[in-house]
């Protein structure tokens, strides 16, 4: 007996333990997560499970749930957010006055452009592409009638891939201290070549050396003394592209294959069609952006000659950078023109004004934006030919934008407008965005732009549209959604400080740097006191005061929105089913109908029901919000 | 595929078009204005590559705005269609199809795209589940 008989009881007790397993299985699923997802013992679906989340950390590490995974990137963006605020606030203080003093002591010049690069990289990259990722993940699904993404998994990587990402770009600050060769990059958020290629960590050019007292240029490059931490920058960057494109591919399949069936072309709603605009050209540009990196990579690494100038030359890498460049410039702006595309009918009491206008002029911002890109480059010394056909196309895409505007403006008229924050951010989008784009046309202009260009007049324009356009719509896209996301409203008065102060705030800011930009202050430059011309300086150091004061009220809004935000969602009173009384205006949205079935749903499992009923913009009662001297 | 072209582009729909037919004429008049009279003197390269861009960026944008109004008008039509049908068939009394009875008694879901008033939702089998 012995052996073959304990055997024969290990394989019985083995027989035994699957067969109550497979029983365990056919009733529930005893995991939330199966590595065999939906499946039950015998491979059927049970019905059961992935209704339950895990609790605490481990859900939001394992989540593939598109409303989590929104969470995620918003949090993240808001992280970065105040990363590239605090950088801009250092550089506006050095700013206030002519000299090197406020940053003299912590690196100078050289940190000054570390943080310039920082901010352009970090608001465009970690804060501007993933805020949006935060909206088109917890919504896109719910407005086009999808249970989830068509690859949540994928969904859940391309999040992943970003907090490396950060850490990466990051990296020169963290190591910085404790290394003597690395310092966080300088090259700037376009990292133009011969300078991305070849500097080191005190800024210094590696293809030059000194002898004999005279700094002599070289041909090649000292690798040993280039900065890693552009390589560690660039590494980041990579994968931040590489999570773009991937979230691109899924909403480009949900909104293609996953529409609900009662959800054709025609009924499509507008934020969606931004984010698939949006996805389309992710897909087109990131991959450009991608090789051009690696390409300085090999450039800095392995001596290639892909942007050096008895190579490809430093030409090269701009249109391949702008390739990209330009349609990210859209991949921004689109989807915010998209909120507030849905957001500013519902306090217009209207429905949008030619909707078709708008879808139509979408799609032709997203193919125009790519016969555009050498606008950017109008002062690198290319063919008259090339700029005058670049022109051509620049003009020609103002008018879809200005379509856009038009229609937000009609919807306006005569509508029963109601002054909540959401619907006072739209305005000041409208109002921003009109002094951000005609200021663009202007730069499109070849003659224009020779004179204006590399002065703080860019800077000027393209702030408008950044901070003043596309801040403001994800404003006014966190606080519509709070309620469905939080389960709770904001408080009132908080959410129209922050509106009055980010909108005084950016005007004083962004309007100064327009009027330096005609002075012909160059941007890019941490002192401005070398200036010999009779005067100017004056005139200078009075508009960077006045952009300083600027960036401090927006610094301060931004504290006041934080606080708003943190103790809203813990402590702000639960909304009812319609916390904006969409109903009332004949305005309903699906993403407020799924709450509405949410709520409904808690309640029917035991849930206790919300003490007061619908509360809009604060808890205070709607009719208030009409009256122009509601704030009682 | 004519049938259905002559179907969609009507005169609402070229109006909702003209948004994009205006970029389009400002590139054409750009072309014109280049190749009649030129700024600059005629380079094979150059000048070929200045056309290329402006006719190549009218020529997607044309493609583009074709295809999108085949796509977003032709559901129009659809479901116009549908909504149609689904009427007649109320009007009769003739209930046999689930999909019938959804569209019949319209829940209050909006329509997304607020762009007209009727609605024709129906209740996908994906949200039954």
């Amino acid at each position: 007996m012995g052996l073959s008989g304990e055997l024969a009881l290990t394989l019985l007790t083995g027989v035994l333990v699957l067969i109550v397993f497979a029983l365990a299985t056919r009733f529930d699923d005893w995991r939330t997560y199966t590595p065999l997802a939906g499946g039950g013992a015998l491979g059927g679906e049970t019905g059961y499970g992935h209704d339950e989340k895990p609790g605490g950390i481990v859900r939001w590490l394992t989540t593939v749930d598109h409303k989590d995974i929104g969470i995620l990137y918003g949090v993240y963006a808001i992280v970065a957010f105040a990363w590239g605020g605090l950088a801009v606030m250092l550089m506006r203080f050095e700013l206030a006055t002519p000299a090197m003093d406020v940053l003299a002591s912590v690196g100078g010049r050289a940190f000054y452009n570390q943080l310039l690069t920082s901010h352009g990289i970090t608001m465009l990259f970690l804060f501007g592409t993933p805020i949006l990722a935060a909206f088109s993940n917890y919504f896109i699904p719910l407005l086009i009638g999808a249970d989830d993404m068509a690859f949540p998994r994928i969904n859940a990587i391309a999040f992943w891939l970003l907090p490396p990402g950060a850490i990466l770009i990051w990296a020169g600050f963290f190591l910085a201290p404790f290394f003597d060769g690395i310092a966080a990059s300088m090259t700037s958020w376009t990292m133009y070549p011969p300078q991305a290629v070849a500097q080191t960590a005190a800024g210094q050019d590696a293809m030059s050396y000194e002898y004999a007292g005279r700094v002599i240029a070289s041909s090649e490059i000292d690798t040993a003394a280039l900065n890693a931490g552009t390589d560690l920058m660039l590494l980041g960057l990579h994968l931040t592209g590489v999570s773009a494109t991937m979230g691109a591919i899924n909403f480009i399949a949900t909104i293609f294959t996953e529409r609900g069936s009662d959800v054709g072309w025609d009924k499509l709603d507008i934020f969606s069609w931004t984010i698939l605009t949006q996805s389309a050209l992710i897909l087109f540009s990131f991959p450009l952006l991608g090789s051009a990196i690696v390409m300085l990579l090999l450039d800095r690494n392995f001596a290639t000659g892909f942007f050096a100038v008895e190579g490809g030359g430093t030409i090269l890498y701009q249109h391949l950078f702008w390739f990209f460049g330009h349609p990210e410039v859209y991949i921004l702006v689109l989807p915010p023109m998209g909120i507030i595309s849905y957001v500013l009918p519902r306090f217009s009491g209207r429905k949008l004004f030619g909707f078709k206008f708008v879808v139509y002029s979408t799609l032709a911002i997203g193919v125009l934006s790519f016969g555009v890109w050498a606008h950017h480059m109008f002062a690198s010394g290319i063919d008259p030919r090339l700029r005058a056909g670049f022109m051509a196309v620049s003009l020609a895409i103002a008018i879809p934008s200005a379509v856009k505007t038009f229609n937000w403006i009609t919807t306006m008229w005569n509508g029963n407008i109601r002054l909540t924050t959401p619907m006072l951010f739209c305005i000041g989008f409208i109002a921003n965005f009109i002094i951000g784009g005609v200021t663009g046309v202007f730069l499109a202009a070849v003659p224009v732009d020779l004179i204006l260009h590399d002065t703080y007049y860019v800077v000027g324009h393209f702030h408008y549209v950044i901070m003043g356009a596309i801040a403001f719509a994800v404003f006014a896209g966190v606080y519509y959604w709070f309620p469905i996301v939080s389960g709770r409203m904001y408080q009132r008065t908080l959410g129209k400080a922050h509106f009055w102060t980010t909108m005084v705030g950016t005007n004083l800011t962004f309007f100064a740097m327009i009027l330096l930009g005609y002075g012909g202050m160059p941007r890019r430059y941490a002192t401005y006191n070398g200036v010999t011309a009779e005067g100017i300086i004056g005139y200078f150091t009075n508009l960077h005061v006045i952009a300083t004061v600027g960036a401090f009220i927006l610094l301060v809004g931004q504290i006041i929105w934080l606080v708003n935000m943190v103790q809203s969602w813990l402590e702000g009173p639960v909304v009812g089913p319609d916390p904006w009384n969409l109903k009332e205006d004949g305005l309903p949205s699906r993403e407020f109908d799924w709450h509405a079935d949410r709520i409904e749903t808690t309640l029917a499992d035991g849930g206790e029901p919300a003490e007061d009923e619908p509360m809009t913009d604060g808890g205070e009662p709607v009719d208030a919000d009409d009256d122009a001297a509601g704030d009682e | 595929m004519i049938a259905m072209a002559e179907r969609v582009f009507t005169k609402d729909t070229m109006l909702d078009l003209l948004v994009n037919i205006i970029p389009l004429g400002i590139m054409a008049f750009f072309i014109g204005l280049f190749v009649l009279w030129g700024p600059f003197s005629w380079d094979p390269l150059y000048s070929t590559l200045m056309l290329g861009i402006i006719g190549g960026s009218f020529l997607l944008l044309a493609i583009l705005t074709y295809i999108s109004a085949v796509a977003i008008e032709g559901d129009a039509i659809k479901s116009e269609e549908a909504g149609r049908a689904a009427h007649a068939e109320d009007e009769s009394a003739v209930v046999d199809t689930a999909e019938t009875n959804a569209t019949d008694t319209p829940d209050e879901t909006p329509d997304a795209t607020g762009d007209d008033g009727t609605d024709e939702r129906k209740d996908s089998p994906e949200e039954a589940v």
